[in-house]
């Protein structure tokens, strides 16, 4: 399942880079649906190191 | 943002007052729309439609309700007129009941879940027992209901069980019997 883990790797990144938690949530949604997808699963979530890249890249596109 | 922790025996013998008050904002508010979001996370907007702050959002055309019910890693069922829809995670809970309702997709959710402009009558949480911890009932003017239900979790990951973000600040609701209240300053 691992739906609880997948939001609290994206709450702990964005609590680390100081983002507001939903709107990278679907900043993330939207890479996704632009076909910049995740490898964590079938769905295209991003790993954790991904994760940390796209907060990375969320705050350059601020 | 402060954090205030909501003791848990207030809560539990005082549901109806203290978690309540919280969310008693809500009630009048009308419905906006409903988004699955980052990890099928549903989210209900309520209120005034406000703008994303990111760039990129903006730009996507991504907005946000002034009141926002998150269902975190719950399950979840919507009762709107003649369709039942479920989350997966309901959907294995109500196996095999009848009119238990269907899963549906991201565009299907956006469109057609509940009727925007539909008003919120009453918020109702309640203590479920297995795992012991607030469920969530929302009643809206034509009778939709929507159902919050925290589910068990493997990994015993520390995520709250729901969280209505309003103007004022978040509630953030479980997991178990507590919640935290995040001002905003």
């Amino acid at each position: 399942m691992g739906r609880k883990r997948d939001l609290q790797q994206v709450d702990q990144v964005a609590r680390r880079f100081g983002l507001d938690r939903m709107e990278f949530g679907d900043y993330l949604e939207l890479c996704k649906s632009q076909g910049d997808r995740g490898t964590a699963n079938d769905r295209g979530d991003f790993t954790h190191d991904e994760l940390v890249e796209k907060a990375r890249e969320f705050q350059e596109n601020q | 943002m402060s954090a205030t922790l909501i003791d848990k025996t207030e809560l539990s013998t005082h549901t109806d007052t203290t978690l309540g008050a919280y969310l008693f904002p809500l009630i009048g508010q009308p419905f906006l729309f409903a988004r699955l979001g980052y990890a099928e996370e549903l989210t209900l907007h309520f209120g005034v439609a406000l703008e994303a702050k990111h760039k990129k959002l903006r730009e996507a055309g991504v907005r946000y309700g002034s009141y926002i019910l998150l269902v975190r890693g719950s399950a979840w069922i919507v009762d709107a007129g003649n369709q039942t829809a479920v989350d997966q995670l309901a959907k294995t809970m109500l196996q095999g009941t009848p009119g238990a309702g269907k899963p549906l997709g991201k565009e299907e959710i956006a469109k057609e879940l509940i009727r925007p402009g539909l008003r919120v009558v009453a918020v109702t949480p309640f203590i479920i027992p297995e795992p012991e911890s607030f469920a969530l009932r929302l009643d809206l003017a034509d009778r939709s209901t929507v159902v919050v239900i925290p589910t068990v979790d493997e990994s015993e990951i520390e995520l709250a069980d729901w969280e209505l973000a309003t103007p004022r600040g978040t509630i953030s609701v479980g997991p178990g019997l507590k919640a935290a209240w995040h001002g905003v300053a």
